[in-house]
Order: structure tokens, then sequence, then C-alpha cells
């Protein structure tokens, strides 16, 4: 779809290109734009590199487990972290384009911007996962040094994953829409990354657990479908893969309707939000009827109703003068809810219990949070114990997925930063909040600390038992896993002196350009997380207990160290609390 | 409280944004940054409250150098950006509340003050009201009002005078910055509107490609222009005949 016509387009570019040689100024400025735009030419090279990278990998599974199996399922994974991107980015392309206001205000309809918006997404994106699927099953058919008529196959098979995969995306995206499709997202990548860091280590047990598991999970996850069907394609393959087929039809026939959803929902309607009730601090919320009593009464009734009703009225100007006189306004939230609020708020000094405030819009609410955890914790127990009934393979899948999850929320929780790192637009910047107001990098680094210290006890608790439950179905040593897991959480909470660390970077240009600060902090957050998984991973392996606490100890002095030094370039304006957008 | 720039020099890449600035500016002045877009007024204003790093050269408050690490020097300024940096969950009172908290601004009388401040700039039938649901404007006047109440030595402000204020937001925040000019504080502000930095400021600072080329009060301007009615016009077009 073209939205104006080649030689219009032609002959604009000419034109510029004139004026541009014509005037010394706007040379200049030129070559300064151009090199803003020179920035995104890396990603232009990296993406046809990775269905390369991607064959690369299925080749070496194929090569490591010596069985077709295990690639077969780590192509339907890597298929299933690829729809949950798709998902993302159709949703992001076609209902919060960046282009929308632009195409809204031409002459072109509600269908004409979808079309446009939706090719968009084909080519930009989807184009890149059939290349993906050609590469991967590529490398699988090299590795069984396929005959001709193969490939032809395997080819087929690999438009066919890739159609149904499309099929799967607007499916999706039209009917769940609100799938936890980023998380899957965002934990695959932080999982590849650990098996890349990790991979002698860990890579032969998974991927003998994946080649166990990969019929299952072929059967289990429609995106195995279609590389089921690959064993068709064998000598000892069973035709009655081919059944396969059917479910892989109807996906494919559901496009065209999820389609018409997608177009149904791209309706431009101005949002009118509801009147917004005004914020009363929480001794003037409890009496809507009662406008100009005064404090002390309000103060009363608050106290002799459990839950206070929500007051979606205004508030009269003299009860506006009276909460701003009696100081109501200024008055602090206290953090007195739960045993840790309390505990936190001791802890706190002065200074931090105002900045706990100011990283914070609600109070933490720890036990609660905890609670969940414990919760999806046990029933990761009882799913795992269930699917065991079934298959040894099933149940570790099961586990894997369950202990990831919950330990994905738990670490959540120990390093949760609330809006410490929120940043702001402006003139063409963002700027983290903090930056405008005098607050130290520090003193909100140890509000954080303190809150994360404080949930040590339960992060412990947690590492110890998913490590047992995992023993106890591996049939490792249980003192041992125990003793791994206390190490575990530990080593997560120390974690936290680079993640806050990171968290400050991330709201500046820190590593912008080839200078020597920069390549100064590339290598220092580089070598110190390097030497903090190093330190930690041996810990917890290392079966000499001596050197393992040792080792436990030099990671946790590794984090601190790199976090004292980063405060440092902090401290000494060696950069911006500033960066550029994202484009 | 002195404010001194010593050879300030910040690039973004190929663009030099500040190129050796060096300025002096006492006590009790209001100053107007005038400059063309991307002069490097909003850098400049940037590097003084900390958040822009220069790459040579330093600034001094009071002769004493300036790190991001000065708590106590930090809270002596208050930089208000083009667009408020505000909570958006919360209500203007409490926004209040946390900002003053944090300058250590809210002991007694801070209260008076606050009330004041509102009924001045129109805000307090909105007083309790989220953030998220004022106007550009009120957004503005909101992020003024916390900046009057804190009252601190140095305000550091960017376009106050194209941020949505009405008339009377506008007068009320030029009243209350002559009295802090009076009472010693510094005023430096960036604008685009000549007429304003000519009434409006004790000095005028032009800014061009990262440099100063003019920082000194209207009527020593004057004596120099052709132009006596309109100086800061001339000057900016011979700012952009010597660009061509």
């Amino acid at each position: 779809m073209k939205l104006h016509s080649p030689k219009f387009e032609k002959s604009l570019k000419r034109g510029v290109k004139r004026t541009i040689r014509s005037s010394k100024s706007l040379k200049a400025q030129y070559r300064r734009a151009k090199k803003g735009l020179n920035r995104q030419i890396p990603n232009r090279f990296l993406r046809p590199i990775w269905p390369l990278a991607i064959g690369l990998i299925i080749w070496s599974v194929s090569h490591a487990t010596g069985r077709v199996q295990a690639a077969l399922g780590m192509i339907t994974l890597y298929t299933a972290v690829v729809l949950c991107s798709h998902v993302v980015t159709l949703l992001a392309t076609l209902y919060r384009p960046p282009d929308f206001w632009a195409l809204f205000l031409l002459p072109m309809s509600d269908r004409e911007i979808f079309q446009w918006e939706f090719e968009k997404f084909l080519k930009r994106h989807a184009a890149w996962s059939l290349a993906d699927l050609l590469c991967a099953s590529g490398a699988l058919a090299l590795y069984l040094d396929s005959s001709l008529a193969h490939w032809m196959g395997i080819c087929l098979l690999a438009i066919l994953s890739w159609i149904s995969l499309l099929g799967m995306v607007f499916f999706c995206a039209a009917r769940w829409p609100r799938g936890p499709y980023q998380v899957v997202v965002g934990g695959s990548w932080l999982f590849g990354l650990v098996i890349l860091w990790g991979g002698k280590l860990i890579g032969p047990p998974l991927w003998h657990l994946l080649d166990s598991a990969a019929p299952v999970i072929g059967l289990v996850l429609p995106t195995g479908w279609c590389p089921s069907l690959f064993q068709l394609l064998m000598p000892a393959g069973q035709w009655i893969v081919a059944l396969l087929l059917i479910p892989i039809a109807m996906i494919i026939w559901t496009t065209k309707d999820s389609l018409a959803v997608l177009r149904s929902r791209f309706k431009f309607h101005e949002i009118i939000q509801p009147e917004v009730p005004d914020l009363v601090p929480e001794k003037y919320g409890t009496d809507p009827d009662d406008d100009e009593a005064d404090p002390e009464s309000h103060a009363e009734t608050a106290t002799a109703r459990e839950v206070p009703p929500p007051i979606t009225r205004r508030v009269g100007v003299t009860t506006t003068e009276e909460i701003i006189q009696s100081r109501q306004f200024m008055a602090q939230e206290v953090w007195n809810g739960d045993f840790f609020q309390k505990l936190l708020w001791k802890w706190f000094t002065n200074r931090e219990r105002e900045l706990a405030e100011f990283a914070f819009a609600e109070k933490l609410t720890i036990p609660k949070s905890w609670l969940k955890v414990l919760r999806n914790f046990l029933v990761v127990v009882v799913s795992a114990w269930v699917a065991q009934l079934g298959s040894r393979s099933l149940a570790l899948g099961v586990l894997c997925i369950g202990v990831f999850i919950t330990a994905a929320h738990a670490v959540g929780l120990v390093w949760t930063s609330g809006r410490t790192f929120r940043r702001m637009g402006s003139s063409g910047v963002n700027i983290p909040m903090y930056a405008v107001y005098p607050v130290t990098l520090p003193e909100l680094s140890r509000v954080l600390f303190k809150i994360s210290a404080i949930q040590l006890p339960m992060l412990i608790a947690y590492a110890s038992a998913a490590a047992c439950l995992i023993a106890y179905f591996t049939s490792y040593p249980l003192l041992l896993a125990l003793v791994m897991g206390i190490k575990a959480g530990i080593l997560a909470c120390a974690a936290r002196f680079i993640t806050v660390s990171l968290g400050f970077s991330a709201g500046t240009n820190d590593s912008n350009g080839l200078r020597l600060r920069s390549l100064a902090l590339v290598f220092l957050f580089l070598g110190g997380t390097i030497m903090f998984f190093g330190f930690g991973g041996a810990s917890l392996f290392i079966p000499h207990p001596l050197i393992a606490d040792l080792l436990l100890i030099l990671a946790v002095i590794d984090a601190y160290a790199l976090f004292k030094v980063y405060a440092w370039f902090h401290a000494t304006n060696k950069f911006d609390l500033m960066n550029m957008p994202r484009r | 409280m002195n404010i001194e720039l010593r050879g300030v020099l910040k690039s973004y890449r190929s663009l030099r944004a500040l190129d050796h600035v060096s300025l002096q500016i006492g006590p009790g002045q209001i100053i107007s940054l005038l400059g063309p877009n991307g002069a490097g007024k909003t850098t400049l204003l940037r590097c003084l409250a900390g958040i822009a790093a220069p790459d040579k050269g330093g600034i001094y408050f009071n002769d004493q150098e300036f790190a991001r690490d000065q708590l106590e020097l930090r809270k002596r300024l208050y930089f208000m950006p083009d667009f408020p940096f505000l909570f958006w969950e919360h209500s203007i009172l409490r926004n209040i509340a946390i900002i003053l908290r944090i300058y250590g601004a809210d002991g007694e009388g801070a209260e008076n003050r606050v009330q004041e401040l509102l009924r001045d700039f129109d805000l307090l039938p909105l007083a309790l009201r989220p953030v998220r649901s004022l106007s550009r404007g009120q957004l503005y006047k909101t992020g003024l009002v916390a900046m009057l109440a804190a009252d601190r030595e140095i305000w550091l402000l960017d376009e106050p005078f194209a941020s949505g204020m009405d008339p009377q937001g506008i007068d009320a925040f030029k009243r209350h910055a002559r009295a802090a000019a009076g009472r010693g504080s510094i005023i430096l502000y960036s604008t685009q509107l000549l007429d304003i930095a000519e009434r409006f400021s004790h000095r005028v600072c032009v800014i061009h490609q990262g440099e100063v080329r003019a920082f000194d009060t209207i009527d020593n301007l004057r004596t120099q222009a052709q132009d006596k009615d309109n100086v800061l016009e001339e000057m900016f077009r011979k700012l952009r005949e010597t660009e061509k």
C-alpha cells in the first residue's frame, strides 16, 4: 500500500537534496541528523544475522543430543516466544502506532490506516520470522544430510509453520489481547542469557531434558504441531502425526475471522474520562455529606467506621483551606500497616522516610505479596505432583516453568523500585524524576536496599523450598539443595546492588559515545556482572564448603564494589542524568 | 548566593551546546536567557541544575564547585523544566507536600504560604484534584506553587512564559519573582518573548550557537544599539545575519 505516488516521492527527495546542497548550514544540520539515524543501522544489520544464529543453535542442539527431537522441541519453544513477541508488536503497531495522529489527520479512512499499519507489521516483523523458521529447518536438514526432495519438504513445512504462526498471532491478538506475552518474551531473553552464560554447565542436562520432553511439548504447544510433522519426512516417521494437520488447518481457517475482529476494533473515538474525584487526606475522606464540619469530628467518624466510603464528589474551598491550615496535607503517611512496614519505618531515617514516599506511591504490602508467591508455589507443587502421574518429563517441565515464574515473582518483590526511576520527557530528552529534585543516589539507594534486605528471610525461605522441590523430583541430595537454595537467595539479594546501579544508569547517557568514561562504565558493568555470576555460580556448585562460602562472599563484595564505583561516577558529574527517548 | 560559570563547555556528539561559557551572576537578579531554538539555553539551565554534566569548565556556587552529591547545595536551588515533574497519581496538595519535604521546607508557616499561593494562582478549588486531570497551564502553576512555597535562593525556569499559564498566573509569577529577587534570590529563566525579557529582567543573556553573545542590562545594550526601541529584535536580526 502506498500513501503517495512514487513519482511524487522521487521529486520530493530530489528537491530536498537540492536544497540541502545549496546551503552550508543545512548541510551541517543534515549531517547532524544523519548521525542520529546512523545509530539505528546496527539493528538493520543485526536482524538478518539473527536467523543464521537460530540455525546455528538448532544445529548445535541436534549435534549435542544426536537426536532430532530436541531440535524440534527447541524450534517449538522458539516459535512460542516469537508468537508472544509478534502479538505484542502487532497490538502496538495496530493500536499504538507513532504515526497514527499524522495518518488520522490525512484524508484516510480507518480501513486504509489499518491496512497501512498491518502491512507495516508484516513487512518489518512477520517476514523475519519466516527467515528464522527457514534457517532453523534448514539447519536440521543440513544435520540430517537430507536429499533434495527432503529439503523441499522441509521448506514447505517451514512455510506452513509460518502461516500457522501468523494465524495464532492474529487469533491471540484478537481474542486474548491481554495475555502475559511481554512476560514470556522478557523471561525468555533472561533464560537465553543464562544459557549463553552457563551453557557448558547447564547445557547438557537442559538438552537432555528438552530431548525427553520434546514429544510432549510438541503436542501440548500449538507451535509444536507443524514441527512435529517433520517426523513424516523421517524414515521411521509415524503417519498418525499427519492428524495434526487438522488443528493446523483450523488455526489457519481462523485467520480471516481474527483479522475482521482486529479491524473492527480499529475505530477512532474520543476517550471521555469520567470526572475525577478529589483526593482527600484520610481523616477528611469519610463524611461525604458534611463539607464544612471541623477536622476533629471527621477524625472521630473515620475511626468509627472500618472502611471509609469512597469520595466521588468535590470538596468545598472552606474544607480545602481547613485541610491546609491543619497541615493535614503535609502529614506524612506512616507505614504502620503490617509488621514489615513498621519495621521499615523504624529502620528508615527521617530523610529516608521522605524518600520512601517519593519512591513509592503506595505503602508496600510485603506480607500480602509474599502470600501470593506462596500460593503460586503451592500450585506448582501440586501441578508437578499431578503431572508426575502422567510422565516424569512432563512433571519436570511443569516444575521448571512453575519455579521460573514464582522465582521471577519473588525476585521482583525483592528488587522492587516503585517509581524511583520514573522518567519524564522534557525538551526532547527523558529525565529521571529524582534528578530534578535534590535527591542523591546514595540516599535513594539506601531506601531500596533496606526494602530488599527486609525481605531477605522470605527470599531465602522461598529459594530453599524451591531448591528442595527440584531436588526431590531430580533425586538430588536434599541437604545440598537446601544449602544451594540459601546461597541462591543471598545472591539474588546481593544482585540488588547491580540492579540499582542499572536502574540509575537507565536514566542517563553514561554509555553513549566512544569516550573513555563510557568504555570504563561498560567494562565496569560487564566485568562486575560477569565476576558476580562467576563467583556466585561457582559458590553454588563447588563442593568444598569453605571455598564455596568464600566465593559467595566475593560475589557479594563484587556487587557492592560495582555499586560504589558507579555511585562515584554519578556523584562526580561524569555523565548527564538524561537520555534521548527511543525513536 | 553567587553563581559563576568558568569556561563551561558542553557537547552533544558533534553539536557544541555550550562553548566555553563564562558568567557571573550576583544575588537579587532576574536574568532572562535569550537565543534562537537550539542555542543552548536549556542546556545551560540543566548544567546549573546538575542534570547535564559539563565536559569542561566548572560551575561554582559561592566559589564552591558544584557536584551532584552536594545535597545541601542542591537544596538551595530549584529547577523547573518546561513541563513540571509531578506525580500524576497524587493531588496538587500532596505533590506540594512531597516536594516541600524533599527540600526540607515543610516547617512552620508552610501551610500559610501554600494557601496564599494556591489562592494567587487560582488553584485553591482544585487543590485536591489529581494532577493528571489538570490542564497544561494548571500543571505548570502547580509546579510554580511548589517552587514558590519552597522559596529557594536560585530559581531556574525553562520557558515559564510558554507554559500555557493564564495572564493571572503570569502576573502572580512576576510579582512573586520580583519580591524574591528583592530578598536576594536569583531568578534565571529562558524565554523567546523579547518584550517580556525586556521588561521583566535586570539583565539579559543572549546565547547563540552555544556562545554568550551578550550579558548586560537592557539600558547598556540600548546605548550600543541603532534601533533604541527594539534593542533585542535588532540583536536577533544581527545574529541571523552572521549565521548566513
